[in-house]
C-alpha cells in the first residue's frame, strides 16, 4: 500500500505540556534521548523509499550540530575568561551577533504566521505573542542543554528499556486551592 | 472554535511564579531590542542624518533660514564649506 502525506488545514491537535522546569527538564531529555536512539538505530539515508524523510534527517541532524557548536562557543568563552586564548578562538561576547538575530527573527515571523493561521480557529492567540520571546532566547538555550546531556546518558546506560515519569500535572484547581489555604 | 480548548490558568500560580514569570519576560523583549540596536542606530543616523543636512546644510545655504540649534552648526558649517568647494 502506498503511504501519503497531504495537508489538512481543518485538522485539530492538542498537547499537554509541563507546568514546572524540572518537568519540562524531563520531558525534553526523554525527546532527545529518543531522537538521538531513533536516528542512531533507524536512519535510512541509503534508501530511496525514504527520500521524504530526508528533510527531517536534515533538519534534526543540524539542530544537533547547533547544539553542540553554542556548546563549544560558551566553553571557548569560559576558557578565555581564565587562559589566554588565541585570536581565532577567543569568544568575546555571547551575545549573538547578526546571524543570532536573523534566526531569531525567523523564529518569531514563524510564530506570528501560525498565529495568525490560527487565529481562524482561536480568537485572540496573538495576546499570546507576547510570550513567545521565551522561544528563542530560553527554550532553544533549553533543547541545547537537553541534546548535550541525553548524550552521555544514552552512551551510558545499560537499562535499554525507555521508562519515564509523565510530566506534572500540578496546576489543579483543587491544588491551588489547598496551598491557598496554607 | 471554543476557546476553553486551550488549558490557560495563570490565576493557579502562586504571585511569586506569575512576578518571575512576567518580569523575566520583559527583560527578554529588553534583550532582544538590544540585539536590535545597532539597525536601529544605523537607520536613525540615516534618517537624523538625511534631516540634519536637509535642516542644517540644505536649507540654510539655499534659504539662509538662521539655524536653531546652534550646537551643531559648527560641525554642519564645515560640510557646507567643503560642499561649497
Amino acid at each position: 500500500m502506498r503511504e501519503d502525506v497531504r495537508f489538512e488545514s481543518n485538522a485539530l491537535c492538542w498537547i499537554l505540556m509541563p507546568e514546572t522546569l524540572r518537568g519540562l527538564w524531563r520531558q525534553r531529555l526523554r525527546w532527545a534521548m529518543g531522537a538521538q536512539v531513533l536516528f542512531a538505530q533507524y536512519t535510512h539515508l541509503d534508501q530511496w523509499r525514504h527520500r521524504r524523510m530526508l528533510p527531517v534527517y536534515i533538519e534534526y541532524f543540524t539542530s544537533v550540530l547547533w547544539a553542540f557548536a553554542i556548546a563549544t562557543v560558551v566553553l571557548l568563552w569560559l576558557l578565555g575568561k581564565f587562559v589566554a586564548m588565541p585570536e581565532a578562538l577567543y569568544v568575546s561576547t555571547l551575545l549573538p551577533g547578526w546571524y543570532g538575530v536573523v534566526i531569531g527573527t525567523t523564529c518569531l515571523i514563524q510564530f506570528a504566521v501560525s498565529m495568525m493561521l490560527d487565529s481562524r480557529y482561536e480568537r485572540g492567540l496573538g495576546r499570546c505573542y507576547y510570550w513567545m520571546i521565551w522561544y528563542p532566547l530560553a527554550f532553544w538555550m533549553l533543547n541545547v542543554c537537553t541534546t548535550l546531556a541525553a548524550l552521555p546518558q544514552l552512551l551510558l546506560r545499560r537499562d535499554l528499556r525507555a521508562r519515564w515519569i509523565s510530566p506534572d500535572r500540578g496546576l489543579h484547581p483543587s491544588n491551588a486551592r489547598g496551598s491557598q489555604a496554607k | 472554535m471554543t476557546r476553553h480548548l486551550i488549558i490557560d490558568r495563570p490565576d493557579l500560580q502562586s504571585w511569586r511564579q506569575r512576578a518571575v514569570f512576567g518580569s523575566l519576560t520583559v527583560m527578554f523583549w529588553m534583550l532582544w531590542l538590544l540585539l536590535w540596536l545597532p539597525l536601529i542606530t544605523l537607520l536613525g543616523w540615516l534618517f537624523f542624518g538625511f534631516q540634519v543636512n536637509l535642516q542644517m546644510v540644505d536649507f540654510r545655504i539655499h534659504g539662509g533660514t538662521i539655524c536653531s540649534w546652534p550646537c551643531i552648526t559648527p560641525a554642519f558649517d564645515m560640510h557646507a564649506g567643503a560642499g561649497a568647494l
